[in-house]
This record gives C-alpha cells, sequence and structure tokens, in this order.
C-alpha cells in the first residue's frame, strides 16, 4: 500500500483531456451542475486515499442517507472511512482492491458498514484506482451503493431456500421410510400368505392325498369293482392332487422365497435363475454378480422384486426365452446398477409406460424404485430389444427403518 | 408283532390319513397319533417302552420337530427318528442330520411313507429324492 499523505480536498475533479478526475485535489467550486449531478446519483461518490486507513478526500452527500453520517465527519484529519468498516471485512476489501490495482482494472466489492445508530449497513462499493504518470496509485475513486434492502431479500430467499430444501429432504426422508416399511410390510403379507397356503392348504391337500391314495388302492384290493365303469379314472384324481400339490407349493415359494430370509442379493438372484429355469424352463443369465455390499433387507426385496418383474416381463412380452441380468455398483460406488436384458421384440416406448393393468410391470417397478430414490430407464425400440436399467443409491443405514419399528 | 409307530404331525386331516395309511401297511401299526411335542411325551410316558419308530412332522406348534427330535434322542438314543416336511430346504435337512434322525421324507408321495418307514425300521437311512443331496452334504460336513 501507498502512504501518500492524506489530502485536504473534499471534492472530486475531472481530467478535461481523459474525461477522469485530473490530479489536481481542487474541486472546481463554480461547476455546480457537476455536484448536482454528483449528489444526486443513487449512493455516495467517494475518493480516498489508498493507504492503510483509506481516509477520505471527498465523499459525497448520499453517504449520509446510507449510515446517518455526514459526509464531512469522515476527513483526512479526523474519522477514516476503514473505521466504518467492519473488522471482517476490511481483508476482503484490501485484497481486492489490490488486485483492481495489479490488473490495473476497476473493482466492486459488497461489504458492511456502521451506521450511525450502530445498525449494519451493506454497499456494494464499484471504484477504480487511479495512477499518476509514474504508475504509482493515487488515490481510489468510486461510488458507494446502498444494497441493505437487497442483500436482506438475498438473504431471507436463502433461509427460504434453505428451509424449503430441508422440508424436500425430510419429505423425502420420510417418503423413503414409507417406502421402506411399505416394502417390508407387502413380504411379510406375502410370507404370511405363504404360510398359510403352505400350513393349511397343502397340508390339507397331503391330506386329501393320502386319503385318495387309500381309496384307488381299495378299488385295486377289489376285483368285484370294474374300474372301468367308475365316472373318474381314480388314477387321474391322484394326478390331479399331485399338480394342485405341486402348484400350492409353487405358489408359496414365489410368494416368499426362503432365500430372501438371509442370504444376500447375489444368491436371491442364483435363487431366482434356478426357479425360472425350473418352474418356467426360461434360461436367466447372471453376467456379473452384485458386488458383496451389505444392502438392508427391505431394499434387498425390492430389488429382487423388481428384477423378478422385469424377468416375468421378458417371458411374457418379448417373445424370448432368455434374459441377461447385470449387478454392479456404479461409477462412484455408492448405488448398485441392475439391468435386465433381452434380445426380444422390444416396443415403441416414448418415456410413458404401459399401464400397470395391461400386464406390464415396468410402471410399477418404477414407482417403486423412485421412491427409494433410483430410477428405472428403458431402452427399447421395436425389434430391438429391450435393457431396463435399474440405478438405485445405498442408503445411510439411519435412513431406513430398523426392525423394531414393525414391532 | 407288527413295529410299533410313533406318529407326530399337527395337520388334522393330514394325522389320521397318515395313521390309516401306514396301519393298512402289513408289519406296521401306529401306536400312537399325536398333534403336538407336549403330547408325543406324554404318549411315550404312557407306553410300555418307546416304540420301534418315531415319524416326526419337521414344523409343528409350539416345540418344532426338529427340537422333539433332539429331546427324543436323548431320553431314548435307540429309538429311530424319521422326519416328514412339506419343507425340502436344506437347513431343515441339515438341522435334522445333526439332530440324529435317521431319514426326511417329503410330503407328497403316500407311496413313499411306509416304503421310507420300513428302510429306516431295517436299519436303513432314508431320504426323498429331493433332499437326497442335501442330506449327504450334511453327511460330509458331519
Amino acid at each position: 500500500m501507498s502512504d501518500e499523505p492524506p489530502h485536504t480536498d473534499t471534492s472530486p475533479e475531472t481530467d478535461a483531456q481523459a474525461g477522469e478526475p485530473s490530479d489536481s485535489s481542487s474541486a472546481p467550486a463554480n461547476d455546480d451542475r457537476l455536484w448536482g449531478v454528483v449528489n444526486r446519483l443513487p449512493g455516495a461518490v467517494y475518493r480516498c486515499t489508498y493507504d492503510t486507513e483509506w481516509r477520505s478526500l471527498y465523499m459525497g452527500d448520499g453517504f449520509e442517507e446510507i449510515c446517518g453520517l455526514p459526509p464531512d465527519t469522515l476527513d483526512p484529519a479526523g474519522r477514516s472511512f476503514k473505521e466504518v468498516v467492519l473488522d471482517e471485512d476490511r481483508d476482503k476489501i484490501r485484497a481486492q482492491v489490490r488486485t483492481a490495482i495489479e490488473n490495473r482494472s476497476h473493482y466492486s466489492i459488497e461489504y458492511r458498514i456502521r451506521s450511525h445508530d450502530g445498525t449494519v449497513r451493506w454497499v456494494e462499493d464499484n471504484g477504480r484506482p487511479v495512477f499518476n504518470e509514474g504508475g504509482e496509485v493515487k488515490w481510489l475513486d468510486g461510488i458507494l451503493l446502498d444494497i441493505t434492502d437487497r442483500k436482506e431479500a438475498e438473504r431471507s430467499l436463502r433461509r427460504m431456500k434453505e428451509t424449503l430444501e430441508q422440508q424436500v429432504e425430510e419429505r423425502t426422508q420420510q417418503l423413503r421410510r414409507a417406502s421402506a416399511l411399505l416394502t417390508v410390510a407387502e413380504q411379510r403379507e406375502r410370507d404370511d400368505l405363504a404360510r398359510r397356503l403352505h400350513d393349511d392348504v397343502e397340508q390339507f391337500l397331503y391330506g386329501v392325498q393320502a386319503q385318495a391314495k387309500m381309496l384307488v388302492d381299495g378299488i385295486d384290493e377289489h376285483p368285484e369293482v370294474d374300474a372301468d365303469t367308475l365316472p373318474v379314472e381314480p388314477s387321474y384324481v391322484e394326478s390331479l392332487l399331485r399338480d394342485a400339490i405341486e402348484t400350492t407349493r409353487r405358489l408359496a415359494v414365489d410368494l416368499s422365497p426362503p432365500v430372501l430370509d438371509s442370504d444376500g442379493l447375489t444368491e436371491a438372484l442364483q435363487w431366482l435363475r434356478s426357479q425360472m429355469q425350473q418352474n418356467c424352463d426360461f434360461e436367466v443369465v447372471l453376467e456379473e454378480t452384485p458386488p458383496v455390499l451389505s444392502i438392508p433387507d427391505e431394499l434387498r426385496m425390492l430389488l429382487f422384486q423388481a428384477v423378478r418383474e422385469l424377468i416375468l416381463n421378458v417371458r411374457e412380452h418379448a417373445g424370448v426365452d432368455r434374459a441377461r441380468v447385470r449387478a454392479h455398483t456404479d461409477e462412484h460406488e455408492e448405488g448398485l446398477v441392475l439391468s435386465v436384458t433381452d434380445d426380444g421384440q422390444g416396443f415403441r416406448h416414448d418415456g410413458e409406460l404401459p399401464d400397470p393393468d395391461s400386464g406390464f410391470g415396468l410402471r410399477r417397478v418404477r414407482e417403486r424404485v423412485r421412491f427409494f430414490g433410483g430410477t428405472l430407464d428403458i431402452d427399447t425400440a421395436p425389434g430391438e430389444g429391450t435393457c431396463c436399467t435399474i440405478r438405485i443409491p445405498m442408503p445411510d443405514q439411519h435412513d431406513v427403518p430398523g426392525n423394531g419399528e414393525f414391532e | 408283532m407288527p413295529a410299533q409307530i410313533l406318529l407326530v404331525e399337527d395337520h388334522d386331516l393330514m394325522r389320521p390319513s397318515m395313521q390309516e395309511y401306514l396301519d393298512r401297511e402289513e408289519g406296521l401299526e401306529v401306536v400312537a397319533a399325536v398333534g403336538n411335542a407336549a403330547d408325543a411325551r406324554e404318549a411315550l410316558r404312557q407306553m410300555n417302552g418307546p416304540p420301534d419308530l418315531a415319524l416326526i412332522d419337521v414344523a409343528l406348534p409350539g416345540q418344532s420337530g426338529i427340537e422333539l427330535l433332539q429331546d427324543l434322542r436323548t431320553d431314548h438314543p435307540d429309538l429311530r427318528c424319521l422326519m416328514l416336511s412339506g419343507h425340502a430346504e436344506e437347513s431343515y435337512v441339515r438341522a435334522a442330520k445333526e439332530a440324529g434322525a435317521k431319514g426326511y421324507v417329503v410330503k407328497g408321495k403316500p407311496d413313499v411313507y411306509p416304503r421310507a418307514v420300513k428302510a429306516v425300521l431295517d436299519g436303513k437311512t432314508y431320504t426323498s429324492d429331493a433332499v437326497a443331496a442335501m442330506w449327504n452334504r450334511a453327511e460330509e460336513a458331519a
């Protein structure tokens, strides 16, 4: 900083040739029009020393409007401009003025000043350094604009935005928690239904089967009974019962895959592959199995159900008997990516998904995945096959409900 | 004298059906058919010595079939126990094997029931096809 001696003049002047304040520190006292213009400008025009104190060489009348201090209370012999600037903002001002000097450019700085009544006002200081022929800074010229109202409005807006963002975040968390609860509750309902199927319907069918077997054996043991005269072939009844038992058993397993109880996502997908092969003669190729991650139960259930739904979609609508499944972490290793791809007939996709009632489960999958903060992308075209990709963030452990919440 | 069987099966239709089915088989007699572990113990207390075989459903209300099996094997080490289940699940099969069962029959094929019982009475092991590999794995792990 320069240590220029304080000037005693209190008015700016112009350089007739350059159209800028001249080197002279004496004001043209007769130029009333200029002063009229200067003092009618919104804000306060100033000139001050470039030193540690920023002593005022001139301060326009607008200064009093900004902070209640008459401009002549700032003079080279008395109170410096630095004194009205808040301590914590001074370094910022110095740094930006220094940069403007180095670049020989303007500066525009927002900072706070202490007003006459002790309140803090915000000003925007647009100024420039003025140099002498030797390239040294003579003083700083600028204009201070009162931006307190704008700053208040910005701060209010920022607070509102923060509040809004916080509310959105809270609602999102609530939605995710609700979705997690719903997924678990839904699976529990399925488990319960499966248990009833197994414990009641299936056991009942075993009993009927044993009774039917005795009936068939009884018929066989009595030669006087002509089996051909019976309206139904006894072995056909046995066969129907076997089918009924098998269907019930399969339904119970589909509703409540035992692998979901304790194993990871990899095991669940491997189990799904074997079930699809065994029960539907449908091939599922696991091209890449999920990384070993600690996945919360409800997310594991969701992903398993989503992949199963997508595979069943392929089987029902794609016209092929094979699908490929990939699972891996995303590029930031913060989320999971699962894709189900087929080489089937594809479909026209313009962003809207077919209604779930039409048999497609895509919309249902997308809605459920979205509740967990994830996305479902569909890449397809008629004759081009389909690739459905689920991207889902791994939730923080505190974001998901614990078991206790269900008790 | 027919081999005496204790049947522990909780389903009200399956239990009498199974009893009747086994009773019809020559050389077999169901001496008690009960629906839970407590009744099974009570039935054993009232017998003059343990039966030749206990046929136990894995899923029983209250104390499970596996737990009953463990208790029976402790109290009557020579009692042959055959497990019966609708679940062809590895964890159940392994638990049954570890607890000392002589076989594991998956429900759904009535022909198999007396065959399995007779095989175990003859000192053999019997497992349904659906769980044979699981039983073998449990055996290898033991």
